[in-house]
Formats: structure tokens, C-alpha cells, sequence
């Protein structure tokens, strides 16, 4: 069975940022979104993709490289959700999964998903209990058969499918109209659908939440640091004389903390990224190659790829006023590429 | 079954000929294996139950998942719903109920050693898909019941016929328990409920009868107290949800539920199941017409439905260390029932009261921010709003658990969160209730990072007094 993936969206809800990055590849805690999706899926068995993608499709393939299996890339033609979806399906011969790309759940998530049509042979919906607010594509209610609606369930579409090949110009039309053969599960694990920018958040709080320590005996720690529990350090890292990794944290591959930094709580430091001295990084995502001045706050903030951030730079998190209903803090998203000047004080909810 | 088959080959027909024609004329849901003497092939056939076929080398081996034919292989070939067929050694066979052939080849897969060891059986915990099979349970309980006329109309005329009816259960079984005998006493019936271990002290006569409740029928405290009260005399009546065990052994009725094994160690679907058939014997009883538990498993399926709310109620529960349950009428036994799985899953420790009960001396403890979770299945929602109110005032956070109607409507309540679930008649409300007391809990366990099967301390079956 081959699976069609999504990685064509626009990512609205995250720009600037995503002008310049295709939000299925942003890196978190050392995998892109999407990888997530492909990884999950490769582990339930499937070993075809047809990656639906835009302009940005080299970082797609950037983010998706290595893995073992048939990966074929192909540029979204028809506008709209439905429109990539049947652009992907064009590629499939009959059942095939589907998987939007910026969902990061656990690999059992997909196993779940791939079991329950070997064991029913029927189409398959993925679905995941959400509270009123939290802003969802589409409703299941469950009454003598599956119905697709607005409202009137906390039951949401959880973005992977096993479907039939069919014509439709309407995604969710289309889902309605196989629901009365359908099966379903419900998902109770860990799941974030990555929308808007606290959403990458609370992926690398998921994440490291199921990630044991591990401290890479290629990276380069000072007898004098510190590293508190569930701390994931990668190889090639370097933390200097007196920093303090207070878990969980992400030090990813060749990444810098310099002297007397904090991180602590939830916070992920990309590939490459450099943390200057006597920094505090708390809930954070610090993009690849990114680089954090001296002496900076920076909470609950998501800073790009290769941005920088000048010394002294402080976020402010509280209050800010969120889409996501449960989170009241974010501080500032920064492009990739983008700047913060020296000394400068941002926030709440900044971007740039 | 057996004979079925044997009916079949009797008027000709080769074995798996046989083995389809008797598969197509019986009802239900199955996973059925087959051998015939003689005949090296195992016959299978499959609907709604789990079935795989596992590939090896000169080997096939066949499961109900794939997990148990791990050690030897993990090439699998999926059966589907309304399929059966054949395997031996070599040769797999499957066709699909309305007679076309499949090609099992193109089905082959191999599935992941490494996301299969980590998951229970796919599902992310044995608690959280027994919690999602309640609507099934309650479906295949009340469908049983309907149809084992002659066992059920004998248990019916022997509840009826007694002075008194005792009902005694242990943990979850008594508060289902509880429910059915304050059905019974509403309406004017003599019925008391005993908790298993303290059945000294209620002494029944030749003219009682006694229905003792278990999920696992082996339950130490029930069965002696069941002993007990044959020895007093009284006629003993079972509810139990496996087959042959002591307890139902140990009666002159045997009632079951049809929950199907329940590996969790929090009673989840076996409770829906057992509140399901109890409404179902006691609206007999009371004369009442049972045309309502039609709408029985769309009931549950509505409460499944509000997954999204028992998540954020649980994850809210879980910052807290202490909690009240509170309810009126019908609303206790949910309470109980309610406080008891928090407990036992998410280790919080939470207190069931009736409502009104609250006020002498359970309302010392809150303060602001403590969380009291309301039953309300419209029984008393005047007093049970006053109490709400009262709640509040102290800055309690209340959570109101509902059926078709929304207190939280009424500002002055101050309602921290209410679920309103919707059933077609009151009567169906504990039905709506039981799961979402249970998600609340499995959400908070979760939260916790406390896995919900294993609970500490405790047993799936209790054998010891």
C-alpha cells in the first residue's frame, strides 16, 4: 500500500516564518515535522510515499533524505487541501494511506491506524478527543454510522487515513460519503497537530515527554556543567565551563551552550545552533544554525534557522492572546534568516 | 457448532463445504477456529473479532493478533470481516462470505518487530480500548439477555417472588449493585445492598433471594458471601462475566454479561456491561416495558462521543491531589463509582458523597481550587444546584457531569466545566455516565504518566478476603 503525504500547505497560521520554511520541515528536537509522519509510517509497514509538496519542495526532500524506501515528490497542481489530495491520489492504485505532514504523534499512532484496516478491510479514520476552541478541520460523530460534521462532538479528525481511491471535489464531501463503510479508532496518546507557533512547542513537550536521557559520547561537556535529568545531548555538541541543562532538553548534533547558560524545561537547540554565555533558554525552539547572543531571555519563543539573536535580547511571554485554547504564554517567532538587534525587549505573542 | 457441521457433512457435503454452510447459518460476531478429525487443515472464519493468519517457513500458524505468533514469525496475512477459509502447513485459503475467492499473496505484509513489542496489541493501553468497546459490550449483554428468555424469565420470577432482595458485589460490582437496588427500593421493593466483605451482618431467610454481582466470578469476598447466605437459606442468583467460574458455579441461577475479557485492571466495559443488564432486570421486574434499551449502545456511543471534554476535565484533575464526587439519587452509585476509578488509576484521592451529605462536614475541606465533579442525571437538579452553589461560593472548582440538560446555563453557579451528554430517556442516564467517568480517570492516569492497566497494589481478580 503506498502512502500520500501533505507537505503543501501555506502554514498561514505560522507566517512570516513560513515564507521562508515550509512548515512540514521544520526541525524539532532533530527530525523535520514530516519525518515524523514518514518515520511512523515506515515503522507500520509502508514502504511507498508520494510526498505531495510546493515551491518549497527541496526542503521536503532534504528533511525526508535517507530513508529506505520509494519516495516520489510531486508539486501540487490543484489549489486547496482537496486539491493536493487529489493531486497525490492520481499516483495510487487503489487503497492507499493518507497522512497530513504536520502531525507528530508516535509511531503507534500509524501502527494503530495500519492495524485496524488489516483487521477490518474497510477505510480507516483517525480520530483524537479535542476540547471546545481548539480550532479543528473537521468533526466525526458516531451514531448508526460515522458522519462528518462541524460541530456536535469532541471527536476530531486526526489527519491519517486508509482510504479508497475515488473522485471528489471536496475532501471532507468525500469522507462523508465512504463514512457509513468506514472503521475508526479513537487516539488518546500524545498528538499535536502543528498549526500555529505554540504548537511547536508543546511538539518538543510531547517529544522529549517520551525520550529517555542519552548523552552522546562524541559530544564535548565540561566537567563543570551540569545536565539534570532527561537531557538528550547529540554528538559533536559542546557544552561549556558551568552551563546548567535543567530537563528536559534537546542539545542537538554540533550545537553550542556557552558558559553559565540555563537551559531548562522543554526547550530544543537545533542542529548547529549557538547559544551564547550566560543565556536563559526555557521553553524553546532554537531553529538550526541559530545564534543567541549573550546574555538573552528567550522563553517560549521559536527562533529560525540561521536567525540571530543579538546579546542582551529579553521575550516576554504573559499574557499573550493565543488561538490554542490552554496557552497563555509565547514570546516571539523569528524567521528564518531574521534579526534581533542588540538589547532588544519583545513580546508577547512578537513576530518577525 | 460441532454438530451443525456434522449435520452438514451428513447430507454430503465436504468438510469446508460443511464448515461455510454452517458458518452462514448462524447470527453474530465471531472468530471461530475449526478441526476436523481426519483432516489436516484448521477451518476459520471471521466477523467483527480479531483473526490473522502468520506465515513461517513449512509453518502457518493462526491468532487473534499478531503478537503472540511473534517469536515465530511476523509475515502476516490480515483476515478480513466475512471471510473464512483454510490453512495447513503450506496452503492458506480465504474467501469471502459471498463466495469470491482472495488472493492471500497480495495481502502478505511484515509487520514492524519494534512498534509491535511496544504497543498492546496496536492500542495504546488495554483500559483506553476496553473503555471504546463499552457500546459493544452493552450491545452483546442486553442482546444475550433478550435472547436467553427461559434462563432470564426464571431469574425474573425468582427476584420477584422474594420478601427481600439482596445484592451483593465488591469494589465497582457493588456500586452497579447499588444502582439496581435503589431501582428497586424507589419502587417500593425490599432491597439492600451489601458490600461482600461485610455481609455478616445482613442475615436473609428462606424467602430472600440473593443476586451476588462479580466481573471475574472468582471473587473471594462475593463468593463467601454467597455460601453464607445459602446457608442461610436464601435463593442465589449471579451476574458474572466469564464462564464456568465458581461463583455462578456456586448458584441457582447463573446470569452473565457479555462484555468479553477485560484485561485492564480497572473495571471499565464489564461496569457498562453489568449496569446495562442490571436496568434490563430490574425494568422487568418493576413491569416496566424494556423498549428504551434499544437505544442502549447509541447511549454509550454518545458518551464516547465527549472524549474531547473527559480529557481536559482528567488533565485538569491530574494537578490536583484530593477531590469530591457528589451526586442524588442514581447520581451516588456514579459518584462512588467515579471517585473509586480516579483513585485506583490516577492515584488521586477522591471522595464520593451523596450531595446533600456534603454539608455535615465534607465542606471543611474545600477551599479554593479544590475540584468537586457532580453527577447530575436530572434526578434533583433544584438541591443538586443549591449544592453547586454552595461549592462555589468557597471557590471550589465545580464540574458538572450531565445528561440532557446544561446547568452551567445558570451563571450563578459558577460552573468551572460541564459535559452534557444527550439520551433518549432518563432511565439510559447511568449508561451515558459510566464511560465518561472513566475516560475522566484514564485522562488523569495519563497525565500523571501513571500507566492505567497496571495499577500499584492491585489485583484484576481478588482471591484473597
Amino acid at each position: 500500500m503506498k502512502a500520500v503525504i501533505l507537505a503543501a500547505g501555506r502554514g498561514e497560521n505560522l507566517l512570516p516564518y513560513t515564507e521562508k520554511e515550509q512548515k512540514e520541515a521544520i526541525q524539532v528536537s532533530g527530525k523535520a515535522v514530516v519525518r515524523y509522519v514518514v518515520e511512523g509510517l515506515w515503522k507500520a509497514g509502508i514502504r511507498e510515499f508520494v510526498v505531495v509538496v510546493n515551491d518549497k519542495g527541496k526542503q521536503i526532500e532534504d528533511a525526508l533524505d535517507g530513508i529506505d524506501a520509494s519516495m516520489e515528490f510531486i508539486r501540487q497542481v490543484t489549489p486547496g487541501i482537496s486539491g493536493a489530495i487529489r493531486d497525490g491520489m492520481e499516483r495510487v492504485d487503489d487503497y492507499f494511506v493518507l497522512a497530513f505532514g504536520d502531525i507528530i504523534a508516535p509511531d503507534n499512532f500509524y501502527s494503530e491506524l495500519i492495524g485496524r484496516y488489516n483487521e477490518s478491510g474497510r477505510p480507516v479514520l483517525s480520530t483524537v478527543p479535542v476540547y471546545e476552541g481548539l480550532d479543528t478541520y473537521g468533526l466525526v460523530k458516531l451514531n448508526e454510522r460515522l458522519h462528518i460534521v462541524k460541530e456536535g462532538s469532541t471527536l476530531a479528525l486526526a489527519g491519517a487515513y486508509v482510504l479508497p481511491k475515488g473522485e471528489f471535489s471536496e475532501f471532507l464531501d468525500y469522507l462523508e460519503s465512504i463514512a457509513d463503510r468506514a472503521a475508526y479508532f479513537i487516539w488518546s496518546g500524545p498528538w499535536v497537530d502543528v498549526g500555529f507557533p505554540e504548537d511547536l512547542l508543546s511538539a518538543i513537550e510531547n517529544l522529549l515527554n517520551r525520550k529517555d536521557s542519552f548523552i552522546s559520547n562524541r559530544a564535548t561537556i565540561s566537567s563543570t556543567a551540569i545536565i539534570g535529568k532527561n537531557v538528550v545531548i547529540e554528538e559533536g555538541a559542546i557544552v561549556e565551563d558551568y552551563a546548567i541543562l535543567k530537563g528536559p532538553a534537546y542539545i542537538g548534533k554540533n550545537a553550542y551552550v556557552g558558559s553559565f547558560s540555563l537551559i531548562r524545561d522543554y526547550s530544543s537547540i537545533e542542529e548547529g545552533a549557538v547559544i551564547g554565555a550566560y543565556c536563559e533558554v526555557a521553553h524553546s525552539l532554537i531553529g538550526r544554525r541559530a545564534v543567541i547572543g549573550s546574555k538573552s531571555y528567550i522563553t517560549h519563543s521559536v527562533i529560525g534557522t540561521e536567525a540571530r539573536i543579538g546579546a542582551s535580547a529579553v521575550t516576554i511571554s504573559y499574557p499573550a492572546a493565543l488561538k490554542r485554547k490552554g496557552e497563555r504564554k509565547f514570546g516571539a517567532l523569528i524567521s528564518p534568516g531574521g534579526e534581533l538587534s542588540h538589547g532588544s525587549l519583545v513580546g508577547p505573542a512578537f513576530r518577525k | 457448532m460441532a454438530h451443525l457441521i456434522e449435520h452438514y457433512r451428513k447430507l454430503g457435503m465436504d468438510n469446508f463445504t460443511a464448515f461455510k454452510r454452517a458458518i452462514l447459518s448462524i447470527e453474530g460476531d465471531h472468530a471461530i477456529l475449526v478441526v476436523i478429525k481426519g483432516d489436516p487443515r484448521i477451518f476459520f472464519s471471521k466477523r467483527n473479532n480479531p483473526l490473522k493468519i502468520g506465515v513461517a517457513d513449512g509453518m502457518t500458524l493462526i491468532s487473534s493478533d499478531s503478537w503472540s505468533m511473534f517469536m515465530v514469525t511476523n509475515k502476516i496475512i490480515p483476515i478480513n470481516d466475512e471471510e473464512f477459509g483454510y490453512i495447513s502447513a503450506r496452503e492458506r485459503y480465504i474467501e469471502k462470505f459471498s463466495g469470491e475467492r482472495v488472493d492471500t499473496n497480495s495481502r502478505l505484509y511484515t509487520e514492524d518487530t519494534e512498534s509491535l513489542v511496544s504497543s498492546h496489541e496496536g492500542y495504546e493501553s488495554f483500559m483506553h480500548k476496553e473503555i471504546l468497546e463499552s457500546h459493544l459490550a452493552v450491545r452483546e449483554t442486553l442482546r444475550s439477555m433478550m435472547r436467553e428468555t427461559e434462563i432470564v424469565s426464571k431469574a425474573i420470577k425468582s427476584l420477584s417472588e422474594a420478601r427481600r432482595i439482596f445484592v451483593v458485589g465488591a469494589g465497582t460490582s457493588y456500586h452497579a449493585g447499588l444502582m439496581f437496588a435503589l431501582r428497586l427500593q424507589k419502587a417500593g421493593l425490599t432491597s439492600i445492598p451489601v458490600i461482600a466483605s461485610e455481609h455478616h451482618y445482613f442475615r436473609a431467610t428462606e424467602d430472600d433471594a440473593v443476586l451476588v454481582i462479580s466481573q471475574s466470578g472468582e471473587t473471594m469476598d462475593s463468593l463467601i458471601a454467597s455460601k453464607h447466605y445459602r446457608a442461610n437459606g436464601a435463593r442465589i442468583l449471579s451476574l458474572t462475566n466469564t464462564l464456568g467460574n465458581s461463583i455462578s458455579h456456586e448458584s441457582d441461577i447463573a446470569l452473565h454479561t457479555r462484555a468479553g475479557p477485560e484485561v485492564g485492571v480497572a473495571a471499565t466495559k464489564t461496569f457498562t456491561s453489568q449496569v446495562a443488564a442490571l436496568l434490563f432486570l430490574s425494568s422487568n421486574l418493576l413491569g416496566e416495558d424494556v423498549e428504551y434499551l434499544k437505544e442502549a449502545e447509541q447511549t454509550v456511543t454518545n458518551s464516547l462521543q465527549a472524549m474531547g471534554y473527559a480529557l481536559e476535565i482528567g488533565t485538569q484533575l491530574c494537578k490536583k491531589s484530593n477531590a469530591y464526587y457528589l451526586g442524588r439519587g442514581l447520581g451516588v452509585p456514579m459518584a462512588l463509582e467515579g471517585a473509586l476509578k480516579i483513585k485506583e488509576i490516577a492515584y488521586i484521592h477522591a471522595e464520593a458523597y451523596p450531595a446533600g451529605e456534603s454539608k455535615h462536614g465534607p465542606i471543611a475541606l474545600v477551599e479554593k481550587g479544590f475540584p468537586v465533579v457532580f453527577i447530575n442525571l436530572g434526578e434533583f437538579v433544584g438541591e443538586l444546584s443549591n449544592n453547586i452553589k454552595e461549592m462555589s461560593a468557597r471557590g471550589a472548582e465545580t464540574i458538572v457531569l450531565s445528561i440532557n440538560n446544561r446547568l452551567s446555563d445558570n451563571k450563578e453557579l459558577k460552573v468551572w466545566r460541564e459535559v452534557s451528554v444527550s439520551v433518549s430517556d432518563t432511565r439510559l442516564a447511568p449508561l451515558a455516565m459510566a464511560p465518561l467517568i472513566q475516560a475522566i480517570a484514564y485522562y488523569a492516569a495519563k497525565c500523571k504518566g501513571v500507566n492505567p492497566d497496571r495499577p500499584r497494589n492491585l489485583a484484576k481478580t481478588v482471591t484473597v478476603q
